[in-house]
């Protein structure tokens, strides 16, 4: 095991990716609700709904519906709205579902930067999973319920 | 599903939500060291050092060991595995959703392309 590569990440996922489309486009793809609505689903999911008020401190609601079960809404704010070079939201974890999970909610940030590249676009991803300290004061904070809950949300 | 020990994550997750305790980490990870070694660089006294190892060390990410009078730390590297799972749930969800942006968006530019083809061909 190579901790040394994998300390210092602890707490940030990173992830890039060149998309063959120019930044503008990627960008809309991911604040179009039309566009959201036709490739965000976790993998069996459909999202029938999308609500987003693309502005600094607007919030986005996606409807998320499992292939079995109830709808529940996936949901977070804007921080950062900068088409089409930067995009950061909240990244909200709540689900009423998961035993132990009632009330409970864990905020977490992440943040697309998008770079053209000609007419293609890296695009990298980084979400901050783990609120500092100081966040963890501020909120309701329980890794028990996110966990159980994204491998309840992923797993299907 | 994975099991996780969430308390133990918990605790983990608290230890590293740290700068200097996550640079103690990082310095451990090339190998153990005694305590005053890896107090050495940090701005701060032996004992604030001494008292994030302390919490590292109750957090079960470090373990130490006395030798004579030299205490020595090491890396307890299973733990920090465990705390790194979260990142794997996220990692390949966001995979998934780079892929299925991709594909999308692949799709969605033959179309207008198939347009275009078609205007041209009326004019």
């Amino acid at each position: 095991m190579n901790i040394h590569a994998t300390s210092p990440q602890i707490q940030n996922l990173t992830l890039s990716h060149l998309f063959h489309v120019p930044a503008e486009r990627l960008f809309d793809a991911w604040t179009d609700p039309s566009l959201v609505m036709q490739w965000f689903g976790p993998v069996g999911f459909t999202l029938p709904g999308a609500e987003i008020d693309l502005s600094v401190g607007g919030s986005y609601r996606f409807r998320m519906q499992p292939p079995e079960g109830e709808a529940f809404d996936h949901y977070g704010v804007y921080k950062v709205v900068d088409r089409p070079n930067r995009l950061a939201f909240t990244w909200i974890l709540e689900n009423h579902e998961c035993e132990g999970s009632q009330g409970l909610k864990c905020e977490t940030l992440v943040i697309l930067d998008f770079v053209s590249k000609g007419d293609k676009t890296e695009l990298t991803l980084t979400h901050e999973g783990l609120p500092t300290e100081k966040a963890r004061e501020g909120h309701t904070f329980g890794w028990t319920s996110s966990l159980e809950c994204l491998d309840e949300i992923i797993s299907k | 599903m994975v099991e996780h020990n969430f308390e133990i994550l918990d605790v983990t997750f608290a230890a590293l939500a740290d700068p200097t305790r996550r640079a103690i980490i990082e310095r451990l990870s090339d190998g153990e060291q005694t305590v005053s070694n890896l107090a050495a660089p940090f701005d701060m006294s032996l004992a604030a050092v001494s008292k994030h190892i302390h919490l590292l060390t109750r957090a079960n990410l470090v373990s130490q060991r006395k030798e004579g009078r030299v205490r020595h730390c090491r890396l307890e590297p299973q733990t920090l595995q465990a705390a790194a799972g979260w990142l794997d749930h996220y990692r390949q969800f966001w995979n998934d959703k780079f892929s299925a942006l991709e594909k999308f968006l692949e799709e969605e530019t033959e179309t207008p392309v198939n347009h275009s083809q078609k205007g041209k061909r009326k004019k």
